[in-house]
């Protein structure tokens, strides 16, 4: 077509100076420095246009081009050389030699201290706190958002990017994310975050669809995770889906691990953990079962067979001993070994008198399954009250509902032995002191108050050690406590190509911290393997969120927490084999699963319990981000003076 | 903060500011920015926002309902808050932003063409944003293109194709795509071995893309092997591209966005911009309130432009050629023509200037009831500009004289010079999508792609030679000879792809009669329109969502679509099914993908030879493009104009009174017919989005209050709207905003069709309607 042309003068950053430009009016151009990088710019731009288009970024809240520049926000001060006070860049112009530096300290204290301003201002979440105490960083109000909607795979599936076990962790977590929750301070109780987790994860295997990704294309990288407990098969679940070829090395016959032979299957049924292992072994990893290290290999021989990483996650699964008279006697054993053996399907007669020592997650499974094995009258003694129990709360009810008798307030002081065999215990009343480093109140002891329990078995259950054995390593450095040690910002060994997460880095602690150590291992391995140098694994890992103050909630109607329903205690009782009885317990009686799972209409109410208190900007919000790099926070901010 | 702030704070912090169902603001994450006041006040120009006693944003109104003040739901104060304090309540997405998927493409709305980000996750989209990669809305949106999306996943959504297997008694079948194709190619040959290939007939959509509208138009030529093809930018702006093509040499709009900004005055004629093209609208502003800009506003309904005008002319309808004549006479005396122009690049000046004389003020005022010294100002205001634009929509070419309105127009471009240079020139303002690109791919008065001429034996040869057929040498027939050849059974199947010719078309029982009278009709749409009920094969479409393509803006500016999500079903792209369809007749259409598409086009039609797709994501480029390193032309005739003889020519046009459809005793009054800012087109998008729907749940007519009273009638009761084609009951608003004399209603309202009652009368030269002018009377219902 014979049309003259015209140029376009195609731009996206629209500014009044532009419109001159378009209409053939070019302006003076003038040579100024920025940040030490010399610049040419039309005389009629501010320092901040100038910048924006040589792709340096003065951090900004008000700037918009469509709106006239008013400097409100503050943050956009830069030094101007010859100039003692900044000033800001969106309203002043250039001028011909103007050298302006947009980061200095001075400028950062400035805007940090705008920022904290800002912040008490804004009294929201960026992350609901359920999210930020998850140890998985799960998102949570989005999980619970589709399951109001009725989307239970794609619910599983927003689980399965941070934590590859729903069905499990809905069912044994001890649930850090409730404790926040907003939803407490209208009707006193969280949301069911947990049940509604194994709600959904439960709904989507009865659909069969898939809930996770396919791999990303092969890496030919090969890594081996050694201990296929939940931080070594959500290390596994990650590398996988990164493309990596992962072998999993596992001691025992079977993977798992504690969730295997450490949690009972009236909490968590052996067809969930299947179900779940399964998923994570058909990406392709590879499982060797029976291979035991320090036995069966070293980390030397992994490196010889090519391995181009490697990920410790052997857990600590050796009892701790009590360091008190008498407990070498027969009838006293670890309660992680009892439950190991009941786990296996072995048939361990306590008699009828059992005590287990300890409070936790451990001795209130090990009563529990003491019970379902036949024994009549189970103690739990513990040294603090019962609000002090690091066991759920609702496990201690369940518990108590299974004719638990406690014994608090007390603690063992030894084991009394007749003829190698042990008969009770001693054990001494407490009273509760200063609160210790926990922030647990200190048990002290009351004098002369030692009293007599009689037992036929006495577990014990306060605390696990890694297994020294299989950590048979020359080079590997332990700490203090016998744990693998790791640079927790990297989770690198002192090893290179070695990383440790889980129990054997940490101490015995939760599932979900496992799982979630897993997770991190796997994208640190990730990143080292891409070349990353300790502070880009340090990035790569990293969870930042700002520190706010608690916002207190306003909200809808108040509405109970939905309780979980649970196997009729009767029917679980009168399931419980009498002392004596040989062969193996009933799988389907004494150790069916106690809780049932929600119904679809209990779910969907529960979930519209949810505030939803995550912010839709959150990822697209300047406060956030800018808050984040200038290390902002609502918790540092001294504001005004009373009376000012 | 004291106590009573705190208190004042935990007061508010219960109380949202609310704009139900788009949008709320909630004070917690506010940081007191101003931004959303400041952009609504200093972009959108509305009474809105004003600022607390403790400085956070309040409502004008002193509630805290946006609808008790002129919000208009654009969102624009959504999309600047940089905290997430304004929050859009439309948002389905359960991630956080951050973790979601982005698309950039463009709004498959107006013709504005404004670029989008779309915003998904598992496969829907759940939220829009404003891109900042086009020029042509510069990160601007309105209500439709940030709120009102739902559509593209409504439950109503066809998914599957549809069959009627036995004749046009039997229901429509959900069927396998084979069968739909196989059936559809079958009966179409089936009626072209027994009448000939100009019983056949298509009909194609300005909201299609550029590729599906090349490939359809392909195959009616090809396949079908006739030139009976059209699309409704006949019904819209088919007599300004007539008058534009005789006067300058194109049929195209000359200038662009950022030239309407630069403009320091204009002449907004019958064009609603505020509510048909918000987003141009806001650009007008700026030049007005950033440079100073004037507006003259010549509508007889008194607009939202109207507030914002200089001058503003309320001729009576019909009388727009007067009205523009005079404006040109009052240039001429007042010596403010542009001699050294009209010298240079001007043709037929003398025989023009005779025929202005009899347009004296006085005159005009007689025949249109403009004052003389209103008049007088706005043609001062536009000559002495140094930089003048005419926008101008419906209100100028829905009439029977709706060329000669147009020709008037560029008159007066010509007459004062501005055109050619930065911030000048006009602009008919498109309504859809892509009606602009939908006219250069399959053209108008019977042109083959680019405006080749289907007469030309060069243009002919070329086009033969290119698609291995020879060219039909049909006439050409328009939408509506089409429809009035249905009727008469010259037309027996029809091929409509994307258009609702039974809400868009005048006359709706006739042409309900003529497309229930044909042996086939062949449906693809999104949704069971009002036609595609009538169809005996339906195909589901993808959305503008669903498919890559490119849409063609109303500055010629030609932007990339990009996929964002997955079609519903088994829902596929138009120009899939037409190559499929095209294939099963017996002509051969093998493309990969729209890209392939646009490659083809680029190397038939000269001004889109740059046109590549890889070339148009940021910004698009504007045509001509002539080569693939052609930056685009921002505006046109810069140094010639595209004529045999590089000038360009005034138009004699005079008042006609076409008598036509006359108000009488028996339909006293004017019915004019629209759109509304919330609604689009027949609806079928608009009326399935939460939000649009839940604003203007049905369409209620203008009634000046003089004639409510006459007819006695009350406002927000109900009342039947009669002319000589048909009646229709709906709402009655009685408002000053339209003349005494003349009523409004929109054409969005499927329940109550506007179309029921207009007739089918067009402008001869362009074939346009003239939905602007139908004799009515109303009548009370109680």
């Amino acid at each position: 077509m014979n049309l003259t042309v015209a140029t376009n003068g195609k731009d996206s950053f629209d500014a009044t100076q532009d419109q001159n430009r378009e209409a053939g009016e070019p302006a003076a151009i003038c040579s100024i420095v920025i940040d030490g990088r010399p610049l040419t710019s039309e005389a009629d731009r501010t320092i901040l246009e100038a910048a924006k288009r040589a792709g340096i970024d003065i951090p900004a809240m008000c700037a918009d081009p469509r709106i006239k520049p008013t400097g409100d926000c503050d943050l956009c001060l830069v030094a101007v050389e010859g100039l003692a006070d900044p000033v800001k860049a969106c309203m002043t112009s250039v001028r011909d030699g103007m050298s302006v530096s947009t980061v200095t300290d001075d400028l950062k204290a400035r805007r940090k201290l705008r920022l904290n301003e800002y912040l008490t201002n804004h009294n929201a979440y960026c992350e609901p706190p359920c999210q930020s105490a998850c140890p998985a960083g799960i998102d949570i109000a989005g999980y619970i958002e589709l399951i109001t909607q009725k989307k239970y795979v794609e619910a599983t599936a927003l689980i399965k990017e941070m934590l590859p076990l729903p069905g499990i962790l809905g069912r044994v977590c001890p649930r850090p994310c409730e404790d926040p929750c907003r939803r407490r301070q209208i009707d006193g109780e969280p949301v069911a975050i947990c049940a509604l987790k194994r709600f959904a994860a439960d709904k989507a295997v009865e659909t069969g669809l898939p809930t996770q990704l396919e791999p990303k294309p092969p890496t030919g990288k090969r890594i081996a995770v050694v201990g296929a407990g939940p931080a070594g098969l959500s290390a596994a679940y990650y590398l996988a889906l990164e493309g990596h070829n992962v072998v999993l090395l596992e001691s025992e016959k079977e993977p798992g691990g504690t969730l295997r032979f450490g949690i009972p299957s009236y909490r968590l049924p052996n067809s969930v953990l299947d179900q779940e292992i399964n998923d994570i072994l058909s990406l392709g990893v590879e499982l060797r079962v029976n291979q035991r290290m320090g036995t069966d290999y070293q980390i030397e021989t992994l490196r010889e067979q090519g391995f181009d990483a490697v990920f410790l996650s052997i857990g600590a699964m050796i009892g701790k001993a009590a360091r008190i008279c008498g407990e070498n006697a027969q009838g006293v054993m670890p309660a992680v070994e009892f439950l190991a053996r009941v786990n296996w399907g072995e048939r361990v007669d306590l008699g009828k008198r059992v005590i287990v020592v300890g409070g936790g997650f451990t001795a209130a499974d090990a009563v529990r399954t003491a019970r379902r094995e036949g024994a009549s009258d189970v103690t739990m003694m513990y040294r603090r009250t019962r609000e002090e129990m690091s066991a759920a709360a609702h496990e201690v009810h369940e518990c108590e509902v299974e004719g638990v008798r406690f014994d608090l307030l007390a603690a063992p002081v030894s084991v009394t032995v007749h003829k190698g065999r042990a008969i009770g215990i001693i054990a001494q009343r407490m009273e509760l002191g200063e609160p210790d480093a926990s922030g647990r109140r200190r048990p002290v002891p009351v004098p002369g108050s030692e009293y007599f329990t009689p037992a036929d078995t006495i577990l014990m259950a306060i605390g696990q050690d890694v297994d020294g054995a299989a950590l048979n390593e020359s080079h590997l450095s332990l700490n203090r406590w016998g744990h693998i040690a790791i640079d927790e910002s990297t989770m690198m060994t002192n090893l290179p190509g070695v990383f440790a997460g889980g129990d054997c880095a940490t101490g015995a602690a939760t599932v979900v911290e496992g799982v979630g150590a897993g997770r991190q291992g796997a994208y640190a391995i990730h990143a080292w393997l891409n070349g990353a140098d300790e502070r880009g694994i340090a990035n790569a890992i990293r969870k930042r969120k700002p520190q706010f103050f608690d916002i207190g909630a306003s909200a809808k109607s108040a509405a109970k927490m939905a309780h979980m329903p649970v196997l009729d205690p009767e029917k679980r009782v009168s399931a419980f084999r009498n002392s004596g009885h040989v062969g193996p317990v009933d799988n389907d009686g004494a150790f069916a699963e106690v809780e049932l799972g929600f119904t679809e209409e209990v779910a969907l109410q529960e979930a519209e319990r949810c505030l939803l208190c995550r912010c839709q900007a959150s990822g697209a919000c300047k406060l956030q981000s800018l808050s984040l790099e200038y290390g902002a926070s609502t918790t540092e901010y001294k504001g005004m003076e009373a009376g000012k | 903060m004291n106590e009573i702030t705190q208190d004042f704070r935990a007061e508010q912090e219960l109380k949202p500011l609310v704009s139900w169902p788009f949008f709320q603001l909630d004070y917690a994450k506010c940081i007191k920015c101003m931004q959303c006041v400041r952009i609504c006040d200093e972009v959108q120009h509305r009474a809105v926002y004003t600022v607390d006693d403790v400085g956070y944003p309040a409502l004008v109104s002193g509630t805290s309902d946006f609808r008790d003040t002129q919000c208009n739901n654009c969102g624009q104060c959504v999309g600047v808050c940089p905290t997430g304090a304004l929050k859009d309540l439309t948002d389905r997405g359960s991630q956080p932003k951050s973790s979601r998927h982005n698309t950039t493409t463009i709004c498959g709305y107006c013709g504005v063409g404004c670029a989008i980000e779309l915003e998904s996750e598992n496969g829907r989209v759940v939220a829009v944003n404003p891109s900042h990669t086009s020029d042509a809305n510069i990160g601007n949106l309105c209500v439709k293109g940030r709120f009102g999306m739902d559509f593209i996943h409504h439950p109503e959504r066809l998914t599957i194709p549809l069959i009627r297997r036995n004749g046009k008694d039997s229901p429509l079948e959900p069927t396998s795509w084979e069968e739909a194709i196989a059936f559809a190619a079958r009966r179409f040959n089936e009626v072209k071995a027994k009448h000939g290939p100009h019983a056949l007939a298509g009909i194609t959509s300005a909201r299609a893309t550029n590729e599906d509208n090349y490939v359809f138009q392909k195959l009616i030529r090809c396949a079908f092997g006739t030139n009976n093809i059209d699309h409704c930018a006949r019904l819209c702006h088919m007599a300004s591209a007539v008058a534009l093509k005789n006067a300058v040499g194109s049929s195209a709009p000359s200038a662009s966005a950022p030239d309407v900004r630069l403009a320091t005055a204009f002449l907004v004629v019958g064009s609603n911009t505020t509510e048909t093209h918000p987003v141009m609208s806001s650009q007008v502003f700026k030049a007005k309130y950033e440079s100073g800009a004037k507006i003259v506003v010549i509508d007889p309904r008194r607009i939202e432009m109207v507030d914002h005008a200089d001058v503003w002319l309320r001729p009576k309808s019909g009388t727009n050629v007067a009205v523009l004549n005079g404006l040109a006479h009052v240039i001429l005396k007042s010596g403010l023509a542009n001699e050294a122009f009209i010298s240079a690049r001007t043709e037929n000046w003398e025989a023009y200037k005779t025929n202005l004389e009899k347009y004296t003020p006085a005159y005009v005022e007689e025949v249109s009831g403009v004052p003389q010294d209103r008049l007088i100002d706005a043609a001062v205001i536009y000559a002495k500009a140094d930089r003048g634009m005419l926008l101008w929509g419906m209100g100028i070419t829905q009439h029977l004289t709706g060329v000669d309105g147009a020709l008037a127009m560029a008159n007066l471009s010509l007459l004062t010079g501005h055109v050619g240079k930065p911030g000048t020139g006009f602009i008919p303002l498109r309504g859809q999508s892509n009606v602009q690109g939908a006219s250069d791919m399959q053209g108008q008065h019977n042109a083959l792609p680019g405006y080749h001429s289907i007469t030309d034996p060069q243009d002919r040869a070329k086009f033969e030679k290119a698609w291995g057929v020879p060219m039909p040498e049909d006439q050409f027939l328009s939408v509506v000879q089409l429809e009035e050849g249905a009727i008469r059974g010259d037309i027996k199947a029809m091929y409509i792809m994307g258009e609702n010719p039974m809400g868009s078309s005048p006359d709706l029982a006739e042409v309900e009669h003529g497309l229930k009278a044909l042996d086939l009709l062949v449906v693809q749409d999104l949704f069971l329109s009002e036609t595609a009920a009538l169809a005996d094969v339906v195909f589901p479409v993808a959305s503008f969502a669903e498919k890559d393509g490119t849409f063609t803006n109303t500055e010629r500016r030609v932007q990339l679509l990009r996929k964002a999500v997955e079609p519903p079903g088994e829902a596929r792209a138009d120009w899939e099914i037409v190559c499929e369809l095209s294939k099963a007749m017996g002509y051969e259409m093998n493309y990969d993908s729209p890209a392939a598409i646009m490659a083809e086009i680029a190397s038939l039609v000269p001004s889109y030879a740059g046109m590549l797709h890889e070339r148009l994501g940021e910004g698009g480029l504007q045509w001509p493009c002539l080569d693939i390193s052609h930056p685009g032309t921002r505006f046109l005739y810069a140094e010639s104009f595209p004529t045999p003889t590089g000038k360009a020519s005034f138009s004699m046009v005079d008042q006609i009174d076409s008598g036509a459809d006359a108000t009488d005793d028996k339909y006293p009054l004017n019915l004019n017919t629209g759109r509304l800012l919330e609604h689009y087109h027949t609806g079928t998008m608009t009326r399935r989005s939460r939000g649009l729907d839940h604003m203007r749940p049905e369409g209620e007519v203008d009634v000046h209050p003089e004639d409510a009273r006459r007819f006695g009638l009350e406002d927000g009761r109900m009342a039947r709207i009669i002319t000589k084609r048909g009646s229709i009951e709906v709402k009655v608003k009685v408002t000053d905003r339209t003349p005494e004399g003349a009523i409004f209603y929109p054409f969005h309202f499927g329940e109550a069709p506007a179309n029921r009652l207009t007739g089918a009368k067009y402008d001869q030269a362009s074939h346009t309607p003239a939905y602007k002018r139908t004799a009515a009377r109303l009548e009370r219902i109680d």
